[in-house]
């Protein structure tokens, strides 16, 4: 129980977040992303990203949006919103404070 | 433009904060649809890899995971049960603070019906007010009766009704009269009469109306002691339905062994 928590609160939305920064994505997609940047953190179980995208679209830090593909079907896509952006760099600006610091 | 456009947006952000609480949990239409999306997707990724079919449906299920393990933590993102019992307090409470209005307008041209032996005077009476019906709670009426004559129209009476279960009793020429709603189909409330003749003008109680339900007739009573019934047109139809509505009552006003039909004069 503990472990699932966790997936809500640590560092994963974060980076499901940082993720959607690049753009817009379904679930597989931002695997995909975490994948070629060498992160292996949903190999086990990669439905496991859903939760914390509905956790997130939950907060309004992410809207899903529907996307028409090639072959003429939509796939349910997420989106950052103003807010998960402000979110975002509300996380990112004590770090370059600290990297001018060092 | 700029100030409509704020206040469109101060008005989505109420709206999106009030649905908020009642928003449902995700459907399994909508999680079914969204792992499977992943799946064809995980899938077509596999067969570029160069496996065959069902090599890459297998991989493709592997990856994805447990179904039931995913559901659990949907459970705890959405927890549906919360949700559902929120939006239930909340339909509740709308259903106990939100009537259903109703606007009562009446214009009638009718007949009085003297109870101490006069003749019958044509008038006009107009019933104008809003009725508001409540699930959980008393229903609340705000009536208000112009009676005049007919010819003339001036106003005579002015009153408020109360609502039906306000009124539970009312005590005159020392006879209390049980006005409890059910019994007595309809509405309900203490006559008042304006004073024009001195300056200020003041409002003085003279006696009790009871309004039936369809504001076709009402009974009125004076603390002279005069009674009469106010009917709308058609006097010989409404004679017998006057009878029947007020019968008792009037039996129970005047007292046991008066005739009611003696006491209602007819043309």
């Amino acid at each position: 129980m503990k472990q699932n928590n966790n997936l809500f609160r640590g560092c994963v939305p974060r980076l499901v977040l940082g993720l959607l920064k690049s753009g817009e994505g379904s679930g597989f997609e931002l695997i995909s992303r975490l994948e070629n940047r060498g992160c292996v953190f949903f190999r086990q179980q990669e439905a496991a990203i859903y939760p914390v995208l509905h956790f997130l679209e939950h907060k309004g830090l992410v809207r899903v949006c529907l996307r028409r593909r090639e072959d003429g079907r939509f796939r349910r896509c997420y989106r950052l919103t103003a807010k998960g952006k402000a979110r975002l760099n509300k996380h990112k600006e004590p770090q370059r404070q600290e990297d001018v610091k060092k | 433009m700029k100030l409509n456009f704020e206040i469109s947006l101060r008005v989505n952000t109420w709206i999106r904060v009030a649905l908020r609480p009642i928003r449902l949990p995700l459907t399994r239409r909508t999680l079914r649809r969204e792992f499977l999306e992943h799946f064809e997707d995980c899938r077509d990724a596999q067969l570029d890899k160069g496996l065959t079919e069902r090599q890459a449906e297998e991989k493709a299920l592997e990856l994805l995971g447990s179904a039931s393990g995913v559901a659990k933590l949907l459970k705890l993102v959405y927890r549906p049960r919360i949700y559902l019992v929120r939006a239930a307090i909340l339909l509740l409470v709308l259903l106990y603070l939100l009537p259903w209005p109703t606007r009562i307008t009446r214009q009638m041209y009718g007949t009085v019906y003297w109870m101490d032996g006069s003749p019958p005077e044509a008038i006009s009476f107009t019933v104008e007010g809003w009725k508001l019906d409540y699930l959980f709670r008393d229903d609340k009426l705000n009536l208000e009766l112009t009676w005049g004559e007919s010819e003339e129209g001036d106003k005579l009476f002015q009153l408020p009704l109360l609502k039906p279960k306000e009124a539970l009793g009312y005590e005159t020429g020392g006879l209390l009269f049980d006005a409890t709603p059910g019994v007595w189909d309809a509405y309900f409330g203490p006559v008042y009469q304006n004073d024009d003749l001195f300056e200020p003008t003041y409002t003085y109680p003279i006696g009790h109306l009871t309004l039936s339900r369809d504001g076709t007739s009402c009974l009125l009573s004076r603390i002279d002691g005069n009674w009469y019934v106010l009917a709308a047109n058609n006097p010989s139809a409404n004679e017998n339905e006057l009878r029947a509505l007020y019968g008792e009552r009037l039996e129970n006003i005047l007292g046991s062994g008066t005739s009611v039909e003696a006491n209602i004069t007819s043309e």
